[in-house]
C-alpha cells in the first residue's frame, strides 16, 4: 500500500485506544499526557510510565517528526498488502522517546533524520494517522 | 546465592523442518526423554510447566500448535500438585520451576516447550483486525516479528556504523558450530559470505539468513532440588536466574561478572539479537560488539564463546529451548565435541529485549 490507499488491516479499537482514532478520525493526533509531569505516552496506557499518575489527558500533537527508522519488507508483510512495503518509525517532536510505526508512501526507504509530517488516511472504520515526507521549502 | 534449584534432566526430539506427526506426540517424546535421562518415573512427576503459545501466529490451540501443561497432564494422566503453563519464552517457565522445587512444593518439574511449523505460514492477523498494541503497527503493515527487529538493527547501523559483515560474523561462527550439534537443521550445510550477501531480503536490512526458520521440534527438562540433585547420574545447578525486563540483574544476584563466564547461549531468533544481549551483558559498550565479534569473541577459544550449538539461526527455531538445553548440557559437561573446558558458569539468555530470562548454570552446587 501506499499512504493513499487503505490498509488490508482495520485497527480494532477499544476502550483505552479509543481517543485516539476519534481523533484520527477528525484529522488530529492526539495522545496521552500525564497531567502529574507533563509526559506523553504511547502506546495508550492506564497509568503514566514516567510517574505512575493515573490523570492523563489526550493532547493534540503537530504530527511534525523526523524518520527514526526505516525497514523495506522485500515480500508482502500480510495478504493484501503489496511489495516492496516500506515502514517508517518516526520520532515526534514535542518528545523524541515517542516513536510512532507508519507505512511509508515510497517503495524506497527514507534516511534517518528526514523530516516528516502526520497525513490521515481512511481504512475501514478509521482513519490511519500515515506520515508524509515534507518537501524543503 | 543460589535458586536452590537444578535440572537433573534433558530430552530432546529431532528438529525437522515440518510438522510429520502430532505436536503433542513430539513433546511427549521429548518427556519421556528427559525422565529417562533423569532416571525417574511418569510418577515421580508432581510440577509440570508449559510454555503455551506459538511463534508462528497460528490458531493458538492447544494440541494443534501449542502444547499447554493441562494437555500434558491429561494425556499422560499425571496427578501433579502444581500445572500451569507461562505465556513468555521457556526461560520464564525454568523460573517458576526452580521457585518450586526450592519451595518445597514440588520434587520434581517437568518443563516441556514444543513448537510446530505452521503449514501456511506465518500471518499477523487471522481476521483482518489488529488488536490491542498491534493496532498501531500491523494495519501499516508492520509485521510482530521482523520489523521491529530490522528497523531496530537499521538504527544500530546508523548510530555506531555496523555493516553486514558483522552480521555475517554471527551467522557465520553458529553455522560452523552447528556442524556439531546433531540437532541442527543446518548441521551439514556451510554458508559462505557470498551466499549470505547474495541471500534474498526478508525485510532489509535482514536477510534470509539473518532470521532462525520455523520447525517441529521440542525440548523437555527435569528440575529438582539442588540437595536432591546429587543423586542423580548429571545436574546442572541454577546458581542464579531471573525474568522480566531486566534478566541481566541475575549476574550481580549471584555476585558473578561476565568474564567469570565460560560459556553463553544468546537469543537469535534474528541475528542482531546477539549483538544486543552483548551491550545487555556489559561484555561489550553499547555500539562496540561488533568490534568484539570481529576480533572473534564468540569463537571456541573467544572472549565469550557464544551458541556453541549454532542457535536458533542454526538449529531451527525452538523459541529459546535449544538455548536452555545447551546451557544445561556445557555445565553438566555433557555437550560432547561442543563442550567448551573448564565451565564454572554457563548461561542462556531468551527472550526479546523488554522480556528475556536469564539462567546461570553451575556444574556445582554454591551457597
Amino acid at each position: 500500500m501506499t499512504s493513499s490507499e487503505p490498509s488490508p488491516v482495520v485497527p480494532a479499537r477499544d476502550a483505552l485506544t479509543a481517543p485516539f482514532w476519534s481523533a484520527t478520525a477528525v484529522g488530529e493526533l492526539r495522545l496521552q499526557r500525564c497531567t502529574a509531569c507533563g509526559r506523553f505516552a504511547f502506546p495508550p496506557t492506564v497509568r503514566c510510565r514516567a510517574c505512575r499518575s493515573s490523570v492523563l489527558e489526550w493532547e493534540r500533537l503537530s504530527g511534525d517528526g523526523t524518520i527514526h527508522s526505516a525497514c523495506t519488507y522485500a515480500a508482502p508483510p500480510a495478504p493484501g498488502f503489496t511489495a516492496p512495503h516500506v515502514v517508517v518509525l518516526v520520532q515526534l517532536d514535542e518528545q523524541p522517546d515517542i516513536v510512532l510505526t507508519s507505512s511509508w508512501p515510497a517503495p524506497s526507504a527514507p534516511p534517518a533524520g528526514a523530516r516528516v509530517r502526520v497525513s490521515f488516511v481512511p481504512n475501514g472504520d478509521e482513519t490511519l494517522p500515515v506520515f508524509v515526507p515534507v518537501s524543503a521549502p | 546465592m543460589t535458586t536452590g534449584a537444578a535440572v537433573v534432566g534433558v530430552g530432546s526430539t529431532p528438529v525437522t523442518r515440518r510438522a510429520e506427526r502430532s505436536i503433542v506426540a513430539v513433546a511427549v517424546e521429548a518427556i519421556d526423554a528427559a525422565l529417562a535421562d533423569a532416571g525417574i518415573g511418569h510418577d515421580d512427576v508432581d510440577g509440570c510447566i508449559g510454555v503455551a503459545y506459538s511463534p508462528n501466529g497460528g490458531p493458538q490451540v492447544a494440541g494443534v500448535d501449542q502444547v499447554t501443561s493441562a494437555l500434558v497432564t491429561h494425556q499422560l494422566g499425571w496427578r501433579p500438585r502444581v500445572s500451569c503453563d507461562v505465556f513468555a519464552m521457556a526461560g520464564a517457565a525454568l523460573v517458576q520451576a526452580a521457585a518450586l522445587v526450592a519451595a518445597g512444593m514440588c520434587r520434581y518439574v517437568v518443563v516441556v516447550r514444543a513448537v510446530v511449523s505452521a503449514v501456511d505460514g506465518f500471518r499477523p492477523t487471522s481476521d483482518g483486525l489488529a488488536w490491542g498494541d498491534a493496532q498501531f503497527t500491523v494495519p501499516h503493515g508492520l509485521t510482530p516479528g521482523i520489523g521491529r527487529h530490522a528497523l531496530a538493527w537499521q538504527r544500530y547501523v546508523d548510530q555506531f556504523g555496523a555493516s553486514r559483515d558483522d552480521l555475517f560474523r554471527v551467522v557465520d561462527v553458529q553455522r560452523r558450530a552447528a556442524t556439531a550439534n546433531p540437532y541442527a537443521y543446518w548441521r551439514d550445510t556451510p554458508l559462505t559470505r557470498d551466499e549470505y550477501v547474495n541471500a534474498r531480503w526478508v525485510c532489509e536490512p535482514l536477510c534470509l539468513y539473518d532470521c532462525d526458520m520455523p520447525v517441529t521440534g521440542a525440548v523437555a527438562l527435569v528440575v529438582t532440588g539442588a540437595d536432591q540433585a546429587a543423586g542423580h547420574a548429571a545436574a546442572a545447578y541454577l546458581t542464579a536466574a531471573a525474568s522480566g525486563p531486566e534478566p541481566e540483574r541475575a549476574l550481580g544476584d549471584a555476585a558473578i561478572a561476565v568474564d567469570d563466564v565460560q560459556v553463553a547461549q544468546l537469543y537469535d531468533g534474528f541475528s542482531p539479537f546477539v549483538f544486543h544481549w552483548l551491550e545487555r551483558l556489559g561484555v561489550a559498550p553499547v555500539g562496540q560488539s561488533p568490534r568484539l565479534v570481529a576480533g572473534g569473541a564468540l569463537e571456541r577459544g573467544g572472549l565469550l564463546p557464544t551458541n556453541t550449538f549454532g542457535g536458533s539461526l542454526s538449529e531451527g527455531r525452538l523459541h529459546g529451548m535449544g538455548h536452555i538445553r545447551e546451557a544445561v548440557l556445557q555445565a553438566m559437561g555433557r555437550a560432547g565435541e561442543r563442550q567448551i573446558t573448564g565451565v564454572r558458569h554457563s548461561i542462556a539468555l531468551v527472550g526479546i529485549p523488554e522480556d528475556a530470562a536469564l539462567m546461570v548454570f553451575s556444574p556445582e552446587t554454591s551457597s
